[in-house]
């Protein structure tokens, strides 16, 4: 291998401009998929612009003629937008919070504390991950009714019980606290620090970009959550923002522009999000993204 | 110092954490009371100001209902009168008529919290009578608080008591563009049901008005139905209420009006069905759709200023007109009778209301013509009593504001002896039951992949049983 | 959560080691409460119940849950009765599955290793595939069925197609071509395991790749022996993931259909399901059943998942192999 160079020199640069060729054409086929991929979001922005006539037209309008912001002044009329927004953020909110704070305190736990059957409920938490959600969906449904938390309180109480899918979660965190090398947290406890002091102190600051992917993901997780809505909300003025929207979307409104302009209401803050937080979730995919 | 900070950051988090979860849980424990409450609050005042009937005071009725948004607009100013005559407020909430409906009743039944009265589905009200849950209505009409509907949309329950009345009366009608058969040179549809085209002179019509891309027709040699870019007809959905004309114009039918007999397995219902079907898969004039709401061609207005020149749909979609000139009514083309179909989704009151009287009140005035006249100006809704299509001044109250084509239209239907069949869904128990059994089968013959009779054969004996077994579940 | 706060300010002094051991493993239950509980709670326990469930008749009546026991009526009914819809349901599902997981991990390996060279505008590249799947569901399904509807009804697709001389393709009334609708839309919002294959190729070893190179290998071998066996264990757990969400599929089929439209062909287990417990009337113990069977399913499909890679171990040692990037 060492040796080898000096005599297959000229194959290699025959090849190199064979391969420099190859390789302009690969990053030609990657910009066109790309378009294809960006494609229908500019679809959906299109269709929240353009008007009545223009929505459903053949040919097909490429560019609103006058864009206005009529659509969303009329889309959000008839979803009660500020009250669902509030549901929204008021699920959201500590849905994530929680989140972040029990699994990464379960993370902590199975990768770096030693209490017996470690072994054993680390495999049953993280199994719950490939459970299919139906199979709890009855009882779930019937456990909260009977306590009366048929509501709101339903959809946020699983995320502070690494419950509903957070599984994946603990998972994440716990491969990447066990990146942090032992002897950092047994010199703290030789200063005589606490397990919490030691997971507050010194492992969370190692793990805060792996804690902003868990956070991100759950938001987005949570902000899109349909399913669980449906059954567990019950009045217009505690739908969220997505439940606006499939109501509207289900009534068949003959206005298809609207729908659009609610979707793209509805899509907008985990856009901004993932702008914000882009560099976060590509590095912290990076980072964790060996196991996830 | 930056420790610190981490800290004081977490202990916020948790303690926001667990404030936002008990916060929530306190709210929407109290959330219905609380907005009563305070509904009741900001009204009390008024009434006492208006020295209003002091009974009606603190009662907040809710209503379930569906409806596209013209209809949306006009329910909520139907209750907002309400609310203004008689202080009783309104609590009004829309769903999508699908799934969403029967989730919320159901999982609103186990928390109980069930509205006082509500919309239902036509197919669904024996289902959730048998379950318990409806309140008999039968003395509103006996005391003549509601005049006597059609009785086409008066629900029994299996012991004789009404359950529901139709707050309108729904037609499946033929809407049409003038424009498309204007430079196709073809004559609109009549308006009256004894001049209905025949199935011949429909499929030939709609031939003409199937264009490819190349121009040519149905109708001409070369047209290439591969590149259909016009089609002559479209379906709003495949669903039954757009589907069983077709096998009673064929002399079929689904089962006899009187409930005796089941003739849904016939040769005629068969055919009628498959001659719907064929206009798909054989005449190609129409595109292809399944047996559900969602995949059909959606708003029949929409449909027809896109690619389509005729549309079956019910008369909800008059509502979407809204003065478009180009839009004409006609009648379904017969095929051996010129029949439509009639639907209209009862109201029903629910007996775990707590103000069940009050609920029945508002059930007399929602059901009753004079009350929606917005709703039956716009189209959207059909009057419920016989006489407001037969005496001329309250045919005049509802149907002025229509186009002249589709006033012809229903007047003619109404007017016609058997010219408009009931949706056994009304009379007949294990309906449901039946549909959910027919339609998990259909759509193999609106994909043109089976002969309805193939289908017929292996699904019929089900079918069969369950209507002999006359059981709702 | 509120304990450890107890512990921690609390000066503690150089523990001996039993008392530490006892002290650490207090510290690892309270930590892992809120999972153990979670798991305790809100699955065991629904799952345990699921299974009692199944073997009732449940019905509502006048407002209270009546459950009538019916042994293993729903299970037969399920097998036997040809009215029974699970038959037909989890075909659909598993190869909806199955067909959708071989897609996804294909598809995404190519982006991945298309996107891994160095070129102007590779981040934003990398940027708008990850974009579509942060996008709801709901909205995509939305936008794509705009796209793909009829060209009569304004599908853009369609029309296009249609211009070019192409028959148009019936994505979503055919019984056959709805499954292109949801790979297409399956494929435009997998940009999550894009991105995670991204990451793992960066730590494929060059030196290795450079050595096939020498050697006369092409890129196909390069990848046999060097990129895959790196990526394995990722590409292994992807592949997994992707299954369980696969198997889930549920808001694209309610949003472009209903009742499984067309031909049942988009009546997934979990629109089933749904459908029994909280559509339909009487049907919650059959829904039970069904979500049991569909349990044991994911299950076996699981473990042969895992005894055909052997990954498990190997899971292990990569956690352990890999330093944090600086």
């Amino acid at each position: 291998m060492i040796t080898a160079p000096a005599l297959k020199y000229s194959s290699i640069k025959r090849a190199k401009s064979k391969s420099k060729a190859i390789r302009l054409a690969l990053i030609a086929l990657s910009c066109l998929l790309g378009i294809v991929f960006a494609f229908p979001l500019y679809w959906l922005l299109r269709g929240a612009f353009v008007s009545h006539t223009e929505i459903l037209a053949r040919p097909p309008v490429f560019f609103p003629k006058e864009p206005g912001i009529n659509n969303f002044r009329l889309g959000l009329e008839r979803i009660q937008f500020l009250r669902q927004l509030w549901n929204s953020v008021s699920i959201v909110v500590p849905y994530v919070i929680g989140t972040v704070l029990t699994t990464s305190f379960a993370g902590y736990a199975f990768a770096k504390l030693r209490f017996p059957l470690r072994g054993m409920w680390f495999v049953l938490v993280i199994s719950s991950m490939m459970l299919p959600s139906a199979v709890t969906l009855l009882p779930q449904f019937s456990l909260y009714t009977s306590l009366g938390l048929a509501g709101k309180p339903a959809l946020i109480i699983p995320a502070f019980f690494c419950a509903g899918g957070n599984a994946y979660f603990v998972f994440l965190l716990r491969q990447f606290f066990m990146t942090i090398p032992v002897e950092l947290s047994e010199a703290a406890k030789i200063d005589g620090a606490g397990h919490f002091r030691i997971y507050s102190r010194i492992m969370l600051p190692l793990i805060r970009p792996a804690m902003i992917v868990v956070a991100l993901f759950s938001f987005i997780n949570c902000w899109n959550e349909f399913f669980y809505t449906m059954i567990y909300l019950k009045t217009e003025a505690d739908y969220t923002l997505p439940m606006g929207l499939y109501i509207v979307n289900g009534m068949r409104i003959p206005n298809y522009e609207q729908v659009m302009a609610l979707a793209l209401v509805v899509t907008a803050p985990c856009l901004v999000f993932f702008l914000i937080g882009n560099k976060y979730f590509v590095e912290g995919i990076t980072l964790t993204g060996i196991k996830g | 110092m930056k420790v610190g900070k981490r800290t004081l950051m977490m202990s916020m988090a948790v303690t926001m954490a667990l404030t936002a979860l008990t916060g929530c849980t306190g709210n929407s424990d109290n959330q219905q009371g609380g907005t009563n409450k305070a509904a009741e609050g900001t009204k009390a005042p008024a009434n006492a100001g208006d020295n209003k009937d002091t009974e009606a005071k603190d009662i907040t009725l809710e209503l379930l209902y569906w409806g596209d948004d013209v209809q949306k607009k006009l329910v909520e100013a139907a209750t907002k009168k309400y609310t203004a005559d008689t202080g009783i407020k309104i609590n009004a909430q829309v769903l999508p008529a699908d799934g969403t409906f029967d989730t919320f009743i159901q999982t609103r039944l186990q928390s109980g919290e069930l509205p006082d009265i509500s919309y239902m589905g036509e197919g669904d009200i024996q289902k959730y009578n048998e379950m318990g849950i409806l309140a008999d209505i039968s003395d509103l009409l006996t005391d003549g608080s509601i005049p006597e509907k059609l009785s086409a949309i008066t629900i029994h329950s299996p012991e004789q008591k009404v359950i529901g009345v139709g707050l309108s009366n729904q037609l499946e009608l033929l809407f049409y563009s003038k424009s498309k058969f204007d430079e196709a040179g073809v004559a609109y549809p009549p308006t009256k049901v004894e001049e209905a085209w025949d199935w011949d002179t429909f499929v030939a019509n709609a031939k003409q008005l199937t264009k490819d891309t190349k121009g040519k027709t149905a109708a001409e040699e070369g047209f290439n139905a591969d590149l259909t870019e016009n089609y002559g007809l479209g379906f709003t959905a495949g669903r039954e209420f757009h589907h069983f004309w077709a096998a009673n114009a064929n002399g079929g039918g689904i089962v006899s009006p009187d409930g005796k007999e089941f003739q849904w397995d016939s040769p005629e219902s068969a055919e009628g069905i498959q001659m719907l079907a064929d206009l798909v898969n054989k005449d190609k004039v129409a595109s292809p759709f399944t047996y559900t709401w969602s995949t059909g061609i959606g708003s029949a207005v929409d449909a027809l200023s896109g690619g389509y020149a005729m549309a079956v749909s019910g008369s909800w979609d008059l509502a979407n007109i809204k003065g478009n000139e180009d839009i004409g009514v006609g009648v379904l083309p017969k095929m051996k009778k010129a029949v439509t179909m009639n639907a209209g989704a009862p109201l029903v009151v629910y007996n775990t209301s707590k103000n069940i009287e009050e609920a029945k009140k508002f059930y007399a005035y929602m059901v009753n013509p004079e009350n929606s006249l917005e709703l039956l100006k716009s189209g959207a809704w059909l009057p419920n009593q016989a006489d407001w299509y037969t005496d001329a001044a309250l045919v005049d109250k509802w149907s002025s504001e229509l186009p002249v084509s589709a006033k012809e239209t229903i007047l003619s239907y109404s007017t016609t002896k058997d010219s408009i069949v009931q949706w056994p869904a009304y009379y007949v128990p294990a309906y449901l039951k039946m549909n959910t059994e027919y339609e998990k089968s259909i759509d193999q013959v609106l994909s043109g992949s089976k002969s309805v009779k193939e289908i017929y054969d292996s699904i019929m004996p089900v079918i069969k049983s369950l209507w002999e077994s006359g059981k709702v579940s | 959560m509120n304990p450890e706060s107890k512990t921690s300010p609390a000066p503690v002094p150089v523990p001996k080691q039993a008392k530490g051991a006892v002290k650490e493993a207090v510290a690892g239950y309270l930590f892992a409460a809120p999972a153990i509980i979670g798991f305790l709670v809100l699955t065991l326990y629904p799952m345990l119940a699921s299974f009692i469930y199944s073997f009732h008749k449940i019905t509502i009546m006048s407002g209270s849950q009546i459950m009538e026991w019916i042994g293993l009526d729903n299970y037969i009914y399920i097998f036997s009765n040809p009215s029974s819809e699970f038959k037909k349901s989890i075909t659909v599902t598993l190869v909806y599955a199955f067909v959708n997981v071989v897609l996804v991990i294909v598809f995404c390996l190519i982006i991945a290793l298309l996107l891994n060279r160095r070129f102007i505008g590779r981040n934003m590249l990398r940027a708008v595939f990850f974009l579509p799947s942060v996008v709801p569901m709901l909205a995509t399904t939305i936008v794509w069925q705009m796209l793909l509807q009829n060209q009569a009804k304004g599908g853009l697709v369609n029309w296009i197609l249609l211009q070019l001389g192409i028959a148009p393709i019936e994505f979503l009334t055919d019984p056959i071509q709805i499954f292109s609708t949801l790979f297409i839309m399956s494929l435009w919002t997998c940009g999550g395991t894009i991105v995670v294959f991204i990451a793992t190729l960066q730590d494929v070893p060059g030196e290795l790749l450079e050595a096939i190179e020498m050697d006369g290998g092409n890129a196909w071998h390069k990848f046999l022996k060097v990129t895959y066996p790196t990526i394995k264990p990722v590409l292994f757990f992807q592949l997994i993931m992707c299954m369980m969400t696969s198997i889930q599929i549920y808001t694209q089929s309610v949003v472009l259909s209903r009742n499984g439209a067309p031909d049942r062909m988009t009546y997934f287990i979990n629109v089933m399901i749904y459908d029994h417990s909280f559509v339909q009337v009487g049907m919650r113990g059959l829904a039970s059943a069904e979500a049991w069977i569909v349990f044991l399913i994911t299950l076996a499909i699981t473990i042969v998942l895992f005894y055909f890679q052997g990954a498990l171990k190997r899971d292990d040692s990569m956690g352990k192999r890999r330093k944090v990037r600086p």
